[in-house]
């Protein structure tokens, strides 16, 4: 029987996609066989973050309405072989979405993959609504501002009120050089808000951009870097590995000089 | 002979009252033969206890208590016409065992005990008490009193009075507000209230 988890945060632009995209890959590289499911009906993301939006053919909007069968419109991805996608439709809304069907999809799948990841939409609409509502377990993504903050702890409410989940914490793009400038809201500060814990700290990287544009999840692209390490250990802790937070100084010029001649 | 204990229903309220210098043995035989004979009656439901002056013990409070626990039933007590204030066993008490969060109201016509934060743009309305077990952030109106362990808040109203306060950010002393009996919000540190332990010298 396998976990789905939910990856939500009330605000858009935070990362959501992403973390999605990068846990999955990592869950799959641990051997786990893992579905990502697009939950954006109307404004797909997943599948062109991936690169996989020239193979798609059917998605779960043709699941709901019987147009194919689950496993007709799972897309595998590039490079993993355990890794697959099941795209959002561009061409419905949100509200088309019967709710009772996509738990009926989740069900299914969780029989066949060790891992379901929703990738839920911004806001707290039927899309919100319809990407929980299969869930147990969810991952909050925030980024270190008081607007995103502010959203989670909204987000939070309403899935604790739901009586399920174990809700954990993932700060993204946090930015320790600003941080120790008292220009960014620090880790400890987020928590205290939010009363949940983190899972992990995905530092600043601009190399996720780079990945994104290029179509490749940045855990298989660049592996190296400071982002894809984090997303890693996330996954491991996923797994139920304890591996206590670490926020790493940013290397000094000097540093990635050194590091840069190193490649 | 006279009733010790009569069953009166006014407003939709379920009244029980209970003679005022009956023995309290005879007192609580009544109610529980009248527990056995309708516990559909009363099963899940919520009534007033009026003792009419009389005053009940703790222990004697307690055995009520037991008989109404059985079947689900919660009460309050009505001594000589003045509801009973402050916890009593009976007030009606509601207990949030998690944070209030953003866009979350709460609001219960007794008491309100949060084990955790009221957050920003959480709202709790209780029409006694509010003990906040955390620090309050968001909206907090209560009819008498309200304790937290820091007030950071949006809006604190008691009755119809707005107060304007804050601790420290960091601070996490328990502070109560309350009205006070000019009408005029009363706002200081729960430690002043209670007795301070005798202190012994270094030589005691």
């Amino acid at each position: 029987m396998g976990r789905t988890i939910v990856v939500t945060a009330g605000k858009g632009g935070v990362g959501k996609t992403t973390v999605t995209a990068n846990v999955g890959a990592m869950l799959a590289k641990l051997g786990k066989s893992t579905v990502v499911m697009d939950m954006d009906i109307g404004l797909r993301n997943l599948d062109v973050v991936m690169g996989l939006e020239n193979r798609v053919v059917y998605n779960i909007m043709d699941v709901i309405e019987n147009h194919c069968k689950i496993q007709q419109a799972l897309v595998r991805d590039k490079h993993l072989e355990n890794l697959f996608l099941l795209p959002a439709s561009q061409i419905h809304n949100k509200e088309d979405v019967d709710i009772d069907k996509v738990v009926d999809i989740v069900n299914s799948l969780e029989g066949n993959f060790d891992y379901v990841l929703l990738d839920s939409p911004a806001g707290i609409e039927k899309g919100f609504e319809s990407s929980v509502s299969p869930a147990k377990e969810a991952l909050i993504v925030v980024t270190p501002d008081v607007s995103s903050v502010r959203d989670a702890d909204r987000v939070v409410g309403i899935i604790e009120s739901k009586g399920i989940f174990s809700i954990s914490l993932v700060i993204n793009r946090y930015d320790l050089n600003l941080v120790n400038k008292n220009k960014m809201l620090n880790f400890e500060s987020i928590i205290d808000i939010l009363g949940i814990d983190a899972i992990g700290v995905i530092p600043e990287d601009k190399s996720v951009i780079e990945t994104t544009n290029r179509g490749e999840i940045l855990v298989n692209y660049m592996p190296g870097s400071p982002a894809a390490k984090e997303f890693s250990l996330i996954a491991r802790r996923i797994e139920g590995e304890t591996i206590p937070i670490k926020i790493e100084e940013p290397r000094n010029f000097f540093g990635q000089i050194f590091k840069r001649g190193m490649q | 002979m006279k009733n010790v204990v009569t069953l009166k229903g006014i407003n939709g309220e379920v009244l029980l009252m209970i003679d005022p210098v009956a023995p309290f043995e005879e007192v609580f035989h009544s109610i529980r033969e009248l527990v056995q004979k309708g516990s559909n009656f009363f099963r899940g439901g919520f009534l007033t206890i009026d003792t009419q002056g009389r005053s009940l013990s703790e222990e004697e409070l307690k055995s009520i208590e037991e008989i109404f626990k059985g079947i689900g039933v919660s009460f309050r007590l009505n001594r000589g016409g003045e509801l009973l204030g402050g916890a009593p066993i009976g007030e009606k008490v509601l207990t949030v065992e998690r944070t209030v969060r953003s866009g979350q109201l709460i609001r219960f016509d007794g008491n309100v005990v949060i084990l955790g934060n009221v957050n920003p743009d959480g709202v709790v309305e209780a029409t006694n008490d509010v003990f906040v077990f955390g620090v309050i952030k968001g909206k907090v109106k209560a009819g008498r009193r309200i304790v937290a362990l820091g007030f950071q808040s949006q809006g604190i109203i008691i009755g119809t009075l707005e107060a304007n306060i804050s601790t420290s950010e960091k601070s996490r002393k328990p502070h109560i507000c309350e009205l006070g009996k000019d009408g005029v919000i009363i706002f200081s540190p729960l430690e002043g209230k209670e007795l301070k332990p005798a202190r012994r010298g270094k030589n005691g």
